[in-house]
């Protein structure tokens, strides 16, 4: 239906800006790529496969993620921890985050 | 052995990549993929669902792979999209334009009003085609190159001579006239004396000089490139200087040495015997003219770029 196409466009432009601070502070321990996919759809993040799996990569590039292979069980896992710089990097959008929720709070004025 | 559609799929990804990503890429998407498919069982359906739906829901892995390395997924891409649109719509005149050219001069050696229609529109539309094709090509291209900051400023309104716009369309109407040129050398309705086909252009020309004109193409398309990508600066000015001396003494050689109009092709029209010498010598001086505006113009063009930098 159309209504569900232009919600659903402007939801998706909403909960991209929040996938990478979910994903940092999600990752301040260690995860792999599937598993993060769940954790992310339970807290209500849902992204798409192939949107999350080359943006762990692009995040790894940026130095806000390290990754490292895990051999321990019979399938070997790629999982990514968040870095220093990955952290600082959350916490700055973090601030920014609070900052826009008290704005569109007062501009609803509920604050 | 039979592949399963996940070997399938990660190959096709993966040969995608560089090289020394495959492995790695490979091996964490197999990973993912087999949890996904895991997580199906579980709810009961079969491996064949299971993988046919998990990989439906990665996608097509040609996006997926441009997605992995950051390149772009469209020939020609929003940033230069406006140029390209502008180059277009400057050539739409290019194909009817030499469509018109083509039947008046069908019609000047007696050609029949419709077969000379039908031969105007044939080299129109390839006209048109191959400046479209080469347009798109150089776009596409350039898009392709490293980044260079030519974003639209408000000034590009007025400097139409400073655009990548504009360097392409010149290029491009370089590319159809000599497209044009060496067609007509394969289709002319003029015979001589004896019943063989005359052309317009020193048959001389080509094919024996075929390497040389394609040199020249290819130093044109090369230098175009170079000018979009680094902007025009007096080395660039130099280089510039340099293609088109270098370019018009190629002319003036072929003119001064009977390798430009074919005499016969004036003799089986019947036209005066000095006329093809009267036509040369009208092009060499266009061409003079032409070289030296673009010389001088490369010039100021640089200067220009010199001061608002």
């Amino acid at each position: 239906m159309q209504e569900d196409d232009v919600l659903g466009t402007h939801r998706q432009e909403v909960r991209r800006g929040t996938v990478v601070l979910a994903c940092l502070l999600i990752l301040v321990r260690p995860n792999y790529g599937y598993a993060l996919l769940e954790t992310l759809e339970a807290q209500g993040f849902a992204v798409d496969a192939n949107t999350l799996y080359p943006l762990l990569r692009r995040l790894e590039k940026q130095g806000l993620l390290t990754s490292e292979w895990n051999t321990d069980e019979s399938r070997p896992r790629k999982f990514y921890t968040t870095s220093a710089d990955g952290t600082a990097l959350a916490q700055h959008l973090y601030t920014d985050w609070t900052a826009l929720d008290s704005a569109i709070r007062t501009l609803k004025g509920t604050s | 052995m039979t592949t399963t559609l996940t070997d399938r799929y990660v190959a096709a990804l993966t040969k995608l990549l560089p090289s020394r990503q495959r492995k790695d890429i490979g091996s964490e998407l197999r990973a993912s993929i087999a949890d996904a498919v895991d997580e199906r069982l579980e709810s009961g359906a079969s491996i064949a669902q299971a993988e046919r739906a998990v990989l439906t829901e990665l996608g097509d892995p040609v996006l997926l792979a441009a997605s992995y390395t950051d390149r772009p997924t469209a020939l020609i891409g929003p940033r230069l999209y406006g140029d390209y649109r502008r180059v277009l719509g400057a050539l739409v005149t290019a194909g009817p334009g030499v469509a018109i050219m083509v039947v008046i001069g069908q019609l000047l050696y007696a050609t029949p009003l419709l077969p000379a229609i039908v031969t105007g529109l044939g080299i129109g539309l390839a006209v048109s085609v191959a400046a479209v094709v080469f347009v798109t090509a150089i776009f596409a291209l350039i898009e392709r190159l490293p980044r260079r900051d030519g974003s639209w400023k408000p000034t590009n309104l007025h400097e139409s001579d400073d655009s990548v716009a504009n360097s392409v369309a010149g290029l491009a109407f370089v590319l159809a006239i000599v497209a044009l040129l060496v067609l007509s050398l394969q289709f002319t309705s003029v015979t001589d004396a004896a019943g063989e086909p005359v052309t317009v252009i020193a048959p001389a020309l080509w094919p024996a000089w075929a390497p040389v004109i394609i040199g020249i193409l290819v130093v044109a398309v090369a230098f175009t490139l170079v000018t979009s990508y680094f902007g025009w600066a007096f080395p660039i000015a130099i280089l510039n200087t340099v293609v088109v001396l270098a370019g018009s003494a190629l002319f003036l050689f072929w003119a001064t040495n009977d390798l430009f109009l074919n005499p016969a092709f004036f003799e089986a029209i019947g036209w005066d015997p000095g006329a093809p010498g009267t036509i040369t010598v009208i092009a060499i001086v266009l061409l003079l003219i032409n070289a030296l505006v673009e010389i001088i113009g490369g010039f100021v063009k640089a200067s220009r770029r010199a001061v608002s930098a």
